[in-house]
C-alpha cells in the first residue's frame, strides 16, 4: 500500500529529476523554476538530483565552437563589458573598511606595546627651574626635576668665574631654615644632585649660584655674590 | 565518490534506457529527439526516463 505522502514525494522526485535532466517541456520547466524559492522540498529534490547526475557532465565531449558562434560569444562578452559596472559607494567598499581595520589594529597594537614597555609615570611632579642672571636677567642655568631620585643642573652657556672663586649651588623651599648647598658647579658642566637627603621639591622652591670661594662657602650659607637665581615651576 | 555511484547506477540500467539518461542530460536533448535517435516511440521514451530516474534514486540514494 502507498500512502499519499510517499506518492506525492515520489512525484515530486520525478518532476526534479526531470527538471534537473532537462527534458522538461518549457512550460512545465518554467512552471518548476517558479516554484523553487518556495519549496524547499521541491529545491531539496532539486538539490539532490544535481548532485546525483552532475558527475555525468565529464561525458560531454568537448565542442570547437565555430567561427560564427566564437564571434557571437566575443559580441556577447564585449556587449558585457561594456555595460558600466553600478558604482560602489565608499561605505561598501571592501578594501576601505578592510584598510580602516588594519590601521585600527595596528594602532590598538602600538599603544598596547608602549603601555606595556613605558614606565608608569612616577607621582613625583616634574618641576623646571630657569636661573637667570639677577641683574640681566639672561638665562645661564636649567634645572631640571623629573626623576624623583636627583636633579640636574644644565648650564645654558659657559659662566665666566674668577680663577680664585667657585659658583656653589643653594636651594631653598619655603619654611626652611636657610638655603642648603648643592655643592659646586664647575662652568659649562651638568651637574647632578641626589634628592636622598632633601625633602622633596616644592613649587616656588628657590635655587641659586652663588660665587664664593674656592672650597666652597667656609659657613654653609651663601655669602657671595647670586650668579643666577631662580625658582621652581611645576610642569603640566 | 558519487561519480562512481552514478556510473555503477547508470550500468545497471539496460542500454537504451542508459542512453536515453546521456542523451538526456548530456548532450541536452528533448523527449523527441532521443525519440527520433533511437527510433523509439515518443511515449517510450518518456516512460523509460520516468523508470531510469526512479532506478537511479533507488540506486543511489
Amino acid at each position: 500500500m502507498t500512502t499519499r505522502h510517499e506518492t506525492d514525494d515520489d512525484a515530486l522526485n520525478e518532476l526534479a529529476g526531470e527538471y534537473v535532466l532537462g527534458t522538461l517541456p518549457a512550460e512545465e520547466r518554467a512552471q518548476v523554476q517558479a516554484r523553487l524559492p518556495f519549496e524547499p522540498a521541491l529545491r531539496r529534490a532539486v538539490d539532490e538530483w544535481e548532485q546525483r547526475l552532475h558527475p555525468l557532465t565529464a561525458l560531454a565531449k568537448p565542442h570547437t565552437p565555430s567561427r560564427q558562434l566564437w564571434a557571437r560569444i566575443e559580441r556577447s562578452l564585449l556587449a558585457n563589458r561594456q555595460t558600466p559596472p553600478a558604482a560602489t559607494p565608499w561605505w561598501n567598499l571592501l578594501a576601505l573598511w578592510r584598510g580602516l581595520t588594519l590601521v585600527g589594529l595596528s594602532a590598538s597594537l602600538v599603544l598596547a606595546v608602549l603601555l606595556a614597555t613605558q614606565t608608569v609615570p612616577s607621582a613625583t611632579p616634574t618641576y623646571l627651574v630657569v636661573l637667570v642672571a639677577p641683574q640681566s636677567n639672561a638665562p645661564g642655568w636649567v634645572v631640571q626635576a623629573n626623576n624623583p631620585n636627583e636633579i640636574q643642573l644644565i648650564p645654558l652657556g659657559v659662566a665666566e668665574v674668577p680663577s680664585d672663586k667657585a659658583l656653589e649651588f643653594w636651594t631653598k623651599g619655603d619654611g626652611w631654615q636657610g638655603p642648603v648647598s648643592l655643592g659646586l658647579v664647575k662652568p659649562g658642566q651638568t651637574l647632578h644632585v641626589p634628592l636622598d637627603k632633601l625633602p622633596p621639591l616644592q613649587d616656588n622652591q628657590l635655587f641659586e649660584l652663588t660665587l664664593e670661594q674656592k672650597t666652597g662657602s667656609p659657613i654653609g650659607k651663601p655669602t657671595g655674590p647670586i650668579q643666577f637665581i631662580g625658582r621652581a615651576v611645576k610642569v603640566i | 565518490m558519487q561519480a562512481e555511484r552514478i556510473h555503477g547506477c547508470l550500468e545497471q540500467l539496460e542500454p537504451e534506457r542508459r542512453q536515453c539518461v546521456i542523451h538526456a542530460y548530456v548532450d541536452g536533448y528533448s523527449h523527441a529527439e532521443i525519440s527520433h535517435k533511437l527510433a523509439t516511440p515518443l511515449g517510450t521514451v518518456k516512460a523509460w526516463i520516468k523508470r531510469s530516474l526512479v532506478a537511479l534514486r533507488g540506486c543511489m540514494g
